[in-house]
C-alpha cells in the first residue's frame, strides 16, 4: 500500500474526531432538518420582488387544492417558476455535491478531495462550451455538459486501470490528467470564441449560477441526483469500511472494487447534474464536509448525511445572497469561493479534525 | 502584398518628413507622420469607422472582430488580409502588429499601454465608453475623421446622425410618460443580461419613447465574466418588471414564448419578442452603426403604428449605401434585421 496515501490517515470510525460533540449526532440532524425547512421558507418569501407570506403560502397551498386565486398571476409565476426551482436546485445541489464530497474524502482517504476530483467539473465545463459554441442553444449545452462530464470520469476510471498498482492513487493521477486535457480544451474553445458574445457565455457559466435553473431541470435532472444521494446514504456504513485501506477491507470480506465503482458512479451522476443546471459551483464539496466532520467526526455513518443536509442549507442561504443583495446577480461560484475559504482556513486552524 | 510594396515605394520616393500634431480623445497630443497611410484600429467597434469615413486604403491592422464580421466580409472581402494584432482587449500579438509597419496605433487603455511600453509606434488612445451620449459618437467620428482627414464624410456621418435622430423624435416625442412601452433588452442565453439606465442605451431608450425596465440598474464597470456594461439580473426581477417588449440576441421568440418561466409578462401575451438586428457589428454597443440604426428599428418594432411609412429594409439600405457605401440587396437588408449575420466566423450558431 503506498505510502503517502497511509499517512493522510484514514479516518477510523472508532476516533470520532479531535472536537468534541455538543450534540448527539441523531439530534442533531433533527435540529439540521428543522432549519432546512426554515431557509427554505426564508428562501421563498425572500427576493427581487416584495410577495407576502401569507400570499406565497396561498400561492404554494393553491398548487395542492382547489384554492382560487387572488393574486396576480405575475406573483404565481416568481413563486412557482422562479423561486421554487431555485429552492430545489440550491437543496438538491448543495446536498448532492457535499455528500459526494464527503464519500470520495473517506474513499480516497484524503480531505483535500472535492467531488470534482476526477474530472467531472471540467468534462462538463468543455460539454457546455462545446454547446455555447456550436450549438447556441440552452438544451444542447446542459445535455453536452452533462454527458462529458460523465466521459470524463469514465476516461478517468478506464486510464486508471491501465496500471496495476494502487488503484486509488491511480484514480486521483488519471482524474489530474483528464481535467488537465479537458480544462485545456476549454481554453480552446475560449481562445477560438467570438470574444463579443460567445466567450462571456462561456466564463459566466463557469462562474456558476442558479439563476437559470427552472422547473424543467428540476424534473430532468432531480431525480438523478436524488438517486446518487440514496445511494451513497446507503453505502455510508461500507464507505467506513474503505477508509481502513484497500488491504484490511478485502480481508474482512469487502468487495472493494465493486463499492468504490458505486461511490463514483453516484458521485459522478450527481456532479454531472449539479453541473449542468448550475454551471461550476466549487467549494462546496470540498468544505462542508470539514463543518460536518468538527460536528459528528470522522464517522461516515453519521457525516454523510450530516453534510448533506449542511450543503442543503449553505448553498440555499448563498443564493439567498446572490440573489437579493444586490439589485444584479452575483454569480454564486465567486460566493461560495469567498465565503467557504475563509471557512475552511477557520475550520482547521480552530479544530485540527481527524481525518 | 503589392499595394504595401507600392505604398512604402511611394513614401520613399516623396522622403516626406512631414509630420503633424493630432490631439487624441484623452487630451494628448502626438506626433505623427503626414499623411497617414498605415494606421492600425484596435478598438472593438472602431474598424467599421473606416468604413464610415471611406478610410479602409489607410488601416494596415485591425482587431478581429472586423475580419470576423460576417457582413464586412461580404462587403469587403480584402479584409481578411489585414492584419489583426489584437483579439480581445489586453491581447495583442506585438509582432505581428510590428510586421505591418504602423505609423500610428489607436487604441484604448489596456491594448494602447502594451504598444507603448513594448513599441515605438506613437499610440492615440479613443475614449469611447459604454455610456456615451449620441453626441459623444459624433465627436468620436468626428475625431477619426481628423486623423484620416477625412473631415467631411465626418460631418456627413453626424448629420445624417442627427436627421435620424431628429425623425424618431418627431415620432415619439409625444408619447405621454405614462403610455410609454417598457422594453427589456434581455440578452444572452438566459435571457437576463442587460444594459443599465448608466449606458448609452438609455438614451437609445428615451429617443425610441420607450421606458428601459432596467433603467434603475447601474450596470457600466462590473466586469466579472461579462463586458462592462452588461450586467445579470434575476428572473423575478424581469417578472416584476413586466415588459411590454422583450428584445433578446440569442435564441429565437418562439423559445421564450414555450417557456413557462415567461408566460407572465405582457411582451409574451401580446406577442412581443424580437430579435436585436446585428450588422456590421452587435447592436448592444455604443457604435456609429447601432446610433443609427438601433433607436430607429427599436421605435419602429415598439410603435409600428406611428412609422407605418417607415420602410426598414430600405432605411438599413439607405444607411449602409450612403455612409458605409456598401449596397445591400433586399435580402441582405432583411438578413440584417432578422441578425442572421454571424459578427463572428468558424464555429458558432448560424442564428
Amino acid at each position: 500500500m503506498n505510502q503517502a496515501l497511509r499517512q493522510d490517515n484514514p479516518s477510523k470510525p472508532s476516533n470520532p474526531g479531535g472536537a468534541e460533540r455538543l450534540l448527539e449526532p441523531r439530534k442533531l440532524q433533527w435540529i439540521l432538518i428543522a432549519a432546512v425547512f426554515a431557509i427554505s421558507i426564508l428562501s421563498l418569501i425572500s427576493g427581487q420582488m416584495h410577495i407576502r407570506p401569507g400570499t406565497v403560502l396561498k400561492i404554494l397551498v393553491s398548487r395542492i387544492s382547489t384554492l382560487q386565486p387572488d393574486w396576480p398571476a405575475t406573483l404565481e409565476s416568481v413563486v412557482i417558476d422562479v423561486r421554487l426551482p431555485r429552492l430545489l436546485a440550491g437543496m438538491l445541489i448543495g446536498a448532492g455535491l457535499s455528500i459526494s464530497g464527503a464519500s470520495f474524502q473517506g474513499l480516497f482517504r484524503n480531505p483535500l478531495v472535492s467531488p470534482h476530483i476526477l474530472g467531472v467539473s471540467a468534462g462538463a465545463g468543455f460539454g457546455a462550451a462545446v454547446g455555447i459554441l456550436f450549438f447556441g442553444n440552452v438544451f444542447m449545452v446542459q445535455l453536452l455538459s452533462f454527458v462529458f462530464g460523465l466521459m470524463a470520469v469514465f476516461l478517468t476510471y478506464a486510464l486508471s486501470r491501465t496500471y496495476r498498482s494502487t488503484p486509488v492513487l491511480m484514480l486521483v493521477l488519471a482524474g489530474i490528467i483528464i481535467g488537465a486535457l479537458f480544462s485545456a480544451g476549454t481554453s480552446l474553445l475560449k481562445y477560438i470564441a467570438d470574444p463579443v458574445n460567445q466567450m462571456p457565455s462561456i466564463v459566466f457559466w463557469l462562474l456558476g449560477s442558479l439563476n437559470n435553473a427552472s422547473n424543467r431541470d428540476i424534473a430532468a435532472v432531480g431525480p438523478i441526483i436524488v438517486l446518487g444521494i440514496v445511494a451513497l446514504y446507503l453505502l455510508r456504513w461500507r464507505i467506513n469500511l474503505l477508509t481502513m485501506g484497500e488491504e484490511d477491507a478485502r480481508a474482512l470480506g469487502v468487495n472493494t472494487g465493486q463499492i468504490r465503482g458505486i461511490i463514483i458512479i453516484s458521485a459522478t451522476l450527481i456532479s454531472a447534474s449539479a453541473v449542468c443546471i448550475s454551471g461550476v459551483i466549487g467549494w462546496v464539496g470540498l468544505v462542508i464536509p470539514h463543518i460536518g466532520r468538527i460536528l459528528v467526526g470522522a464517522d461516515n455513518k453519521h457525516l454523510l448525511p450530516v453534510s448533506a443536509l449542511i450543503g442543503a442549507i449553505y448553498l440555499v442561504s448563498v443564493d439567498l445572497i446572490a440573489r437579493t443583495a444586490m439589485e444584479t446577480e452575483i454569480p454564486i461560484g465567486i460566493l461560495t469561493a469567498i465565503i467557504g475559504a475563509p471557512i475552511f482556513a477557520y475550520l482547521l486552524r480552530k479544530n485540527r479534525p481527524a481525518w | 502584398m503589392l499595394a504595401i510594396s507600392v505604398a512604402i515605394l511611394l513614401d520613399a520616393a516623396s522622403g516626406a518628413d512631414k509630420t503633424r500634431t493630432i490631439t487624441d480623445m484623452v487630451g494628448r497630443k502626438i506626433q505623427v507622420p503626414d499623411p497617414l497611410k498605415r494606421v492600425a484600429l484596435l478598438g472593438g467597434p472602431t474598424g467599421q469607422i473606416a468604413y464610415v469615413l471611406g478610410a479602409r486604403g489607410q488601416l494596415c491592422a485591425v482587431t478581429k472582430s472586423l475580419t470576423t464580421s460576417e457582413l464586412v466580409n461580404l462587403m469587403d472581402p480584402s479584409v481578411r488580409n489585414l492584419a489583426t494584432p489584437r483579439t480581445t482587449s489586453g491581447q495583442v500579438n506585438v509582432e505581428e502588429l510590428l510586421s505591418t509597419d504602423p505609423q500610428l496605433v489607436i487604441a484604448g487603455d489596456l491594448d494602447g499601454s502594451i504598444v507603448e511600453k513594448k513599441t515605438r509606434i506613437p499610440v492615440a488612445y479613443f475614449g469611447s465608453s459604454m455610456s456615451q451620449t449620441f453626441d459623444a459618437v459624433k465627436e468620436e467620428i468626428r475625431f477619426y475623421g481628423r486623423i484620416f482627414q477625412k473631415e467631411p464624410r465626418a460631418e456627413k456621418y453626424a448629420a445624417y446622425l442627427q436627421k435620424t435622430i431628429d425623425l424618431v423624435r418627431s415620432r415619439t416625442d409625444k408619447i405621454p410618460q405614462n403610455k410609454r412601452k417598457i422594453v427589456f433588452n434581455g440578452y444572452s442565453s438566459n435571457h437576463l443580461v442587460t444594459l443599465g439606465g448608466d449606458t448609452f442605451m438609455q438614451q437609445h431608450f428615451d429617443l425610441a419613447g420607450c421606458r428601459n425596465a432596467a433603467e434603475t440598474i447601474r450596470s457600466t464597470g462590473m466586469k466579472e465574466g461579462l463586458h462592462t456594461g452588461l450586467a445579470e439580473v434575476s428572473m423575478e426581477k424581469v417578472l416584476g418588471w413586466n415588459p411590454d417588449v422583450l428584445i433578446i440576441d440569442f435564441g429565437s421568440p418562439a423559445d421564450i414564448y414555450n417557456d413557462p418561466k415567461w408566460k407572465s409578462i405582457n411582451a409574451v401575451k401580446n406577442k412581443a419578442v424580437y430579435k436585436q438586428p446585428i450588422g456590421v457589428f452587435i447592436m448592444d454597443r455604443p457604435t456609429a452603426e447601432s446610433a443609427v440604426l438601433h433607436p430607429l428599428w427599436l421605435a419602429k418594432t415598439a410603435y409600428p403604428d406611428l412609422f407605418k411609412d417607415i420602410d426598414m429594409i430600405q432605411e438599413v439600405k439607405k444607411f449602409y449605401g450612403e455612409i458605409m457605401s456598401f449596397n445591400l440587396s433586399d435580402e441582405q437588408a432583411q438578413s440584417i434585421l432578422a441578425a442572421k449575420y454571424a459578427v463572428a466566423f468558424g464555429p458558432g450558431p448560424k442564428k
